[in-house]
């Protein structure tokens, strides 16, 4: 049976709106961020343009889906932008406020658009409240007063009647399905007066194969001598106002407001058209200025550029082909980029991954038996293949990883929001937004860290007033910042509050039974209590954080990650808390060691250099107090941990060991090994179940051969290694694990 | 070879869906045929507003990108002044003679 329009129609919107959700929530995440910008740089006009085209966009896409609720409201917020555009009004702590509680409530409504349920009675009462709120804005609004590189032409004092005006029409594209048709508009404002020039952008229309017909793309611009005041123009566009850009430029304008004009109009790549659309030039004057150019470049000189010709041939002033060329070239620069990126579902990122892991086990394995073949051609190929499968490895995990400026972005919001309601003034600062990790790291992480950001505005951030008291100014800083080192991401949250009170950190252990009444840790043991469960130090506990159920939670989302959390902290100055993260969760360059008939890796990128063929007996007869063992190394005493013991490893020890030196974090120490395997392309398996609070240990893989190595986590090795053993005697000494030996499986094998 | 598309003698927000449609398939049909110029008889269009005029600079701008001239062929007196009155006169190479007589 043929399937009706309407049907078809609900097909496509029930196909499309994922999308729209998902691009709608990036809109308003975008909007989210160009507000708070904005109330750091009111004057900044770029900011202003985006946030209304953002609005903009999100308002046009509700109404393809009839999502008409949202396309009301949002109405009302663009409303309110445009004043602001015009001049009329200029933000402030409260219009920004309304700002982003309307942008939380078009949120909600694209929500309920995949799930109506979510609408409350709550939310109805609270979306009046704030179209009240943007009605009263915008009613109340007055012309601010111009002030330097501020004032537009439009909004600007009463002009003079008389003399020829330029009229830029950018019309709206549901201006002619609401009935508006511009020719008729453009009719009417020739009973005004004389229209001496008109054109209309052709640019501006889509290709055929892309049109809506019915949507408008038109752009006109009109020379108009008339006598008419600049109200009386306006009123001809009375009816499309909300759907139409409109400029004015009067008789009496300066040099300034075409460079201006010029600026906000659409992108146009060709130079003279532009000069056209602002009416610098007319249409006739423009094809003299190319007939000329077009003559000249026959007649075998060298063609001048059009924007010379005419500042010739039509008197346009320089500055304003200066501005014009100067838009054409941002135009060209930023062109490709639109074309750089495309969107891919990150769920067939994730099958390819999960693939390429799948591809480098198999690759390994056929690279080993090509090797026992002992065929040069056959393990030629195969190493070609090697290399070949690491370079689609590199780039496919390239594919996953994202800045991490786009989390840190989101903090903004809520360090204003939670800074207000704590009645605290703080600048949130960040740094290194620019530095990538996986993409699945990078939402793990998201959580950990809101807890970190609140917990720090809470309990580390002051008052103005008290701050005023210990000599800080009165804004508090926290500083969110990111770097990669050592084939790891550090995260460091870092603020200027009053800092751990490790006393009454300690205290509270005692209450609590976190430690025993008669120990006292040392200070960095201290601070790490912070990250117990259930621990809390608030006086009073606060709707924010202070319940102390999340740190302990923090930290175990991190560990979950294979990360580490360290907390330093000077009391009165400020808290620091470091946060490393593997970059990637899904494969890794790994160098392969074994220790009896065990495997290990260890990432690459923490490996500093080897130690080959050492007798163990001189490198063990340097045994320091906590039981571990040194080496010198360069005129240094390097810490070692011996594997065997530390794991209590079956096996007999060889002649000769190796030592791999590692570096974690800002300190190195060395691993005791049998043999070096060399470099291995590892994919990360998950723990089998009994494993995962194996410490030292993050993970494992599946080498070539189908033998199992567990892959180290090279931070809390180093951890494990310097804590002092419970016996201190070489060969009784506690394992990792009491009780076990190391005997490994991934997930869902057994071995 | 040319072929000539007839423009309806309404070509306004009502009836710019249909035409777009048929326009485009008869592009289609141009494309496939390789024709040299393309033309649009436009001596029967009685009523044309700003809808009608952007389905045109639409493809205007398609044929264009084909690199295939494009020419309105005997105008109503209606096409003339209403383009010229929205200033899309220049859009188009206008004749008071069809190149031939293929009639979409």
């Amino acid at each position: 049976m043929k399937r009706t329009q309407q049907e078809s129609d609900q097909s496509f919107i029930a196909e499309a709106m994922p999308a729209f959700i998902s691009e709608a929530r990036e809109q308003l995440e975008n909007i989210e961020q160009l507000l708070l910008q904005l109330e750091e740089n009111p004057q900044d006009r770029d900011l202003l343009d985006a946030l209304f085209r953002c609005a903009h966009t999100v308002k046009g896409s509700a109404g393809i889906f009839g999502l008409m609720q949202l396309v009301e409201f949002a109405h009302h917020v663009e409303t309110l932008l445009d004043r602001m555009r015009e001049g009329h009004i200029r933000l402030d702590p409260s219009l920004s406020t309304l700002l982003l509680q309307c942008n939380d409530q078009i949120l909600h409504l694209v929500d309920i658009a995949s799930n109506p349920s979510l609408e409350s009675d709550e939310y109805i009462a609270e979306r009046a409240d704030l179209v009240c709120r943007l009605l009263a804005a915008v009613g109340n609004s007055q012309p601010v007063p111009a002030s330097a590189g501020q004032e537009t032409c439009v909004s600007g004092a009463a002009v003079p009647a008389g003399g020829r005006w330029h009229v830029s029409a950018e019309f709206g594209t549901e201006c002619m399905r609401n009935g508006m048709d511009p020719l008729g508009i453009v009719r009417y404002l020739g009973t005004l007066g004389e229209v001496v020039a008109i054109t209309c952008d052709r640019s501006s229309i889509p290709s055929l194969a892309e049109l809506d017909p019915e949507s408008c793309h038109l752009v006109v611009g009109v020379g108009l001598v008339t006598e008419a005041t600049k109200e009386e123009i306006e009123g001809a566009f009375s009816f499309v106002k909300d759907d139409c850009r409109l400029r004015l430029i009067a008789p009496s304008a300066s040099l300034e407001h075409f460079v201006t004009l010029l600026d906000e109009m659409p992108d146009h790549p060709q130079l003279g058209q532009l000069l056209v659309n602002i009416g610098a030039v007319t249409q006739a004057q423009l094809d003299a200025g190319l007939r000329q150019q077009s003559a000249l470049r026959a007649g075998g000189d060298d063609a001048p550029r059009l924007g010379d010709v005419l500042q010739v041939s039509a008197g346009v002033a320089p500055e304003i082909v200066a501005a014009a060329v100067s838009k054409q070239q941002r135009q060209r620069e930023a062109g490709p980029d639109d074309n750089r990126c495309i969107r891919v579902q990150a769920d067939r990122l994730d099958v390819v991954i999960n693939l390429l892991g799948e591809l480098v086990i198999a690759g390994a394995g056929a690279s080993l038996l090509a090797r026992q073949t002992r065929h040069s051609g056959l393990t030629e190929a195969s190493q070609h293949m090697s290399r070949l499968i690491e370079e689609i490895r590199n780039g496919t995990l390239q594919l996953r990883m994202v800045p991490i400026g786009e989390t840190f972005s989101r903090f903004r919001r809520v360090v204003r929001d939670t800074a207000s309601q704590l009645g605290k003034d703080v600048i949130l600062e960040i740094e290194g937004a620019d530095t990538e990790l996986d993409k699945s790291v990078v939402e793990k992480i998201a959580d950990p860290l809101m807890h970190l950001v609140r917990n720090g505005l809470d309990h580390g951030l002051e008052t103005p007033e008290q701050r005023e008291l210990a000599g800080k100014p009165r804004q508090g800083r926290l500083v969110l910042s990111a770097r990669h080192e050592s084939g790891s991401i550090l995260i460091r949250i870092r603020d200027d509050g009053r800092g751990i009170d490790r006393s009454r950190v300690l205290k509270r252990a005692w209450e609590r039974g976190l430690v025993d009444v008669d120990v006292t840790p040392s200070d960095a043991d201290i601070l790490k209590l912070i990250f117990a469960p259930g621990f809390s130090t608030a006086e009073q506990v606060t709707n924010l954080s202070g319940r102390g159920v999340g740190m302990d939670v923090v930290r175990k989302n991190i560990e979950a990650l294979r990360g580490t959390v360290d907390v330093s902290s000077q009391l009165g100055h400020g808290t620091v808390i470091d946060i490393r993260l593997p970059l990637t969760l899904a494969i890794i360059d790994g160098f392969l060691v074994a220790v009896g008939s065990s495997k290990f890796v260890l990432p690459l990128e923490a490996v500093v250099e080897v130690i080959e063929g050492r007798d163990p007996n001189e490198l063990l007869t340097m045994p320091d107090k906590r039981g571990g063992f040194c080496v010198p190394l360069r005129g240094e005493l390097l810490p070692v941990v011996s594997l065997r013991q530390l794991y209590a490893l079956q096996g007999e020890a060889p002649e000769r060991v190796s030592i791999v030196v590692v570096r974690a974090g800002d300190r190195s120490y060395g691993i005791e090994v049998d043999m070096l395997l060399g470099q291995h392309q590892t994919v990360i398996k998950p723990l089998g179940r009994m494993f995962r609070t194996l410490r030292g240990i993050s993970g494992s893989s599946i080498l070539g051969n189908g033998e199992v190595a567990l892959i180290f986590d090279v931070p809390s090795l180093g951890l494990l290694a310097a804590e002092p053993p419970r016996i201190n005697t070489r060969g009784a000494r506690e394992t990792a694990f009491p009780g076990r030996s190391i005997h490994s499986s991934t997930e869902g094998q057994s071995s | 070879m040319n072929q000539i598309f007839e423009l309806p003698a309404e070509l306004s927000i009502y009836t710019v869906a249909d035409t777009h449609r048929r326009l485009q398939v008869w592009l289609g049909q141009q494309i496939d045929s390789a024709a040299a110029q393309l033309q649009l008889l436009a001596h029967g269009v009685e009523e044309i507003d700003g809808a009608g005029f952007q389905l045109l600079g639409a493809l205007a701008n398609s044929v264009a990108a084909l690199g295939v001239p494009l020419r309105v062929v005997a105008p109503s007196r209606t096409f003339v002044e209403t383009s010229a009155t929205l200033g899309c006169i220049d859009w188009f190479d206008v004749t008071e003679q069809a190149a031939a007589r293929e009639v979409a």
